[in-house]
């Protein structure tokens, strides 16, 4: 005869066994599925104090495919790379908008913006940029010549853009929209109604 | 010896007697353990080896198109709206537990869980539980032959249940084989009819994977052994789709096409030889100096190109597919099944004007973007058209390349600018394609932009992007009715345009 001991111990055992294979299948599950994109939630840099400024953003719609000339006050840093990098985390902030005619996912942001040789602006977005980024052509698209078209504006001389991500350089922005070639400003002239 | 007659103390035997009993309590804590491992090691992900994508490929008269099988309960299941969307005009509609289709002008009626379905009038046995999924129609493989000899009465059907071969309107391809004896010898196949295999060679072996060519041996495995030096054996097979063709050797291989392409000869590779003075180049191997290797008109299977077009040719490419889903139109639905759908379509109202069409992918494959655009110039078609889905947006939006024209025409064309010569009339296609969607209320957006690969395509060229319907939830974006308004536009625009572009000056 089994001894009444053993017995409990043996089925707290088996049931300790089963319990644990469910919870690690249940780990397993979930480490399976794709990590939704992490929230960034810290606040949008401050803005540099002084006097606001009137600065035009180039605002893409995705109902009509063109880009629509706005303009914004904001107060701006004194260094051009700097200024152009306030500039299009306004233009970000407001796609972010729940009513925005182009919605960015949430957290996307602009860590940096360099300046080569005048003409040429590299735009370095956070990861959650490009990973919560739609989807399609057009929507790529518009982003792309929304950024290229507002640092044009805004700083006569660039004629060309280059996005990184997280200062790496991506083959798309989100499966279609190229990013290994400088995105050139007279292309986004065309979407300008 | 037990371990407990190990323990030396004073109190030695009722020492001894407690650790025995302790005994089977560490066996049951071992045991447990064990089996803890085991169920861990189990569920981990590197245990579990990546399971064989089982795919299902139909050949019919037209087309070649291979499916997924997914497994269910133990038995293999295909999706029945998918089987049937190339083969005409089909649509279905799920209203609770009942699946409803219609295909031409046949109705057939399926319930979700039961072994039989209602085809035209009769009942069917389909041998398993039918199963909806996601709006998915599933039926057993094995009980599709019978449904579809309901569903279409006129046309014969072999399958190759093995193999998951699908053959319709006795589209099998038929092939003979002959060794050719001699100082090297050769093995020369013969087809029914033109065949455009996917050719490897690896050490003493030469195989030859036909994926969208209905051949058939005449059992589903034969190897035949040669007592030849040059030529050991031959060897048919076909498994999960597809059929090979390999050949055995101790030397290397090499496959040569005929003109007609229903004609390969096996042969050994002729090696370069020496040139005849140093610094004195060597000739570039042509068909012409294919000769060498004693196969007259034959030209060396280096690509799996199809043979230029002297026809009005549209190439129909769905982007992405494979691993490469796509964007995500819904959690469930990947861009790239909707562009195959919608690329099927549109061969088929293409098809149903007189005018031929090539899709660049016919399943759920993925193909680099370089391979895409080869096939595409090789096969020097009158319109290439990428089809695209997007989740944002409504109706389609319709891209042509932005490149500046040429100036004037050139013969050698760069990689990444091939489209210059073309462009003026790419854009003008895609003008008229969005004026048509447009004429039907349809909502188009058409602009130029440089959308990867129209940029490299050595031939007019157009990417199209399907967006759900004006007003409707993302998921009616695969509707059949909506995707088939859109294709018979997109066709209708394309008919009105043929006598712009290359080779369609001729009514079909």
């Amino acid at each position: 005869m089994i001894p009444r001991r053993l017995l409990i111990a043996v089925i707290v055992l088996v049931l300790g066994v089963f319990g644990l294979g469910l919870y690690v299948g249940r780990v397993v599950r979930k480490v399976r599925q794709p990590a939704p994109a992490m929230v960034d939630t810290r606040p949008v840099a401050p803005p540099a104090s002084g006097t606001p400024v009137t600065v035009v953003l180039f605002v893409a719609d995705d109902t009509d495919g063109t880009l629509h000339r706005q303009t914004a006050s904001v107060s701006l840093p004194g260094e051009p790379a700097k200024r152009e990098r306030e500039i299009l985390r306004v233009l970000v902030a407001q796609y972010q908008e729940n009513a925005s005619p182009h919605p960015l996912g949430a957290g996307a942001d602009i860590t940096d913006v360099y300046l080569v040789n005048g003409n040429l602006a590299v735009v370095d977005a956070n990861s959650l940029f490009a990973d919560g980024h739609r989807s399609g052509i057009l929507v790529e698209e518009l982003t792309l010549a929304s950024l290229a078209e507002t640092l044009a504006a805004n700083l006569p001389g660039i004629t060309r853009m280059k996005l990184l991500v997280d200062g790496k350089e991506r083959p798309t922005l989100a499966g279609h929209a190229g990013l290994t070639e400088p995105y050139s400003v007279a292309e986004a002239n065309r979407l300008v109604k | 010896m037990p371990w407990s007659s190990e323990i030396r103390t004073p109190a030695g035997p009722r020492f001894r007697q407690r650790h025995s009993r302790l005994a089977p309590r560490w066996s049951v804590l071992a045991l447990s353990g064990v089996t803890l491992l085991a169920l861990l090691w189990t569920l981990s992900p590197g245990a579990q080896s990546p399971p064989e994508q089982r795919q299902l490929t139909v050949y019919a008269a037209q087309t070649s198109y291979s499916l997924p099988v997914v497994i269910r309960n133990g038995k293999e299941y295909v999706g029945l709206l998918e089987v049937l969307e190339p083969l005409g005009a089909v649509s279905a509609t799920v209203d609770g537990r009942k699946w409803k289709l219609r295909f031409n002008d046949l109705d057939a009626q399926f319930f979700a869980g039961r072994t039989t379905a209602k085809i035209v009038r009769s009942e069917v046995e389909i041998g398993a539980p039918f199963l909806i999924e996601n709006g998915r129609g599933l039926v057993p493989l094995t009980a599709l032959p019978l449904m579809l000899a309901g569903i279409l009465p006129d046309r014969p059907i072999q399958f190759h249940a093995a193999a998951r071969r699908l053959f319709l309107d006795k589209a099998e391809v038929h092939f003979s084989a002959e060794l050719k004896r001699g100082a090297a010898s050769e093995i020369q196949f013969t087809f029914s009819a033109p065949v455009n295999p996917f050719i490897a060679t690896e050490p003493g072996k030469l195989r030859m994977v036909f994926r969208r060519e209905p051949v058939v041996g005449t059992g589903p495995s034969e190897t035949q052994s040669f007592s030849d030096k040059t030529i050991s054996s031959m060897a048919y097979g076909e498994s999960n789709g597809v059929a090979e063709l390999t050949v055995d050797s101790p030397a290397p291989l090499t496959a040569f096409f005929s003109a007609d392409r229903k004609t390969i000869t096996i042969a050994p590779e002729v090696l370069p030889q020496p040139a005849p003075g140093k610094g004195q180049a060597q000739p570039l191997p042509t068909p012409a100096n294919a000769k060498a290797g004693g196969k007259t008109g034959a030209t060396p299977a280096v690509t799996s190109a199809q043979p230029p077009a002297k026809e009005f040719l549209v190439v129909i490419d769905a982007a992405h597919g494979g691993a490469d889903r796509g964007g995500s139109i819904t959690d469930e639905l990947a861009e790239k099944d909707v562009a195959m759908a919608v690329a099927r379509r549109l061969h088929n109202e293409l098809q149903s004007r007189g005018i031929a069409t090539r899709l660049i992918r016919d399943g759920d494959t993925f193909i680099p973007l370089e391979q895409r655009v080869a096939i595409t110039n090789a096969a020097v078609p009158s319109l290439y058209i990428a089809v695209h889905a997007s989740g944002s947006g409504a109706g389609v939006h319709v891209f042509a390349s932005n490149l500046a024209p040429l100036a004037k025409p050139a013969v050698f064309l760069p990689w990444d600018t091939s489209q210059a010569g073309f462009v003026l009339t790419s854009q003008g296609v895609a003008s008229a394609l969005a004026a048509e969607l447009l004429r039907r209320d349809i909502p188009a957006l058409y602009l130029n932009v440089p959308v990867a690969p129209l940029n490299s395509i050595a031939a007019p060229a157009l990417a199209i992007e399907v967006t759900a319907p004006a007003g409707r939830a993302v998921e009616a974006i695969s509707s059949g009715a909506y995707q088939q308004s859109l294709c018979n536009a997109i066709a209708t625009a394309i008919a009105g345009v043929r006598s712009r572009l290359p080779h369609g000056e001729a009514l079909p």
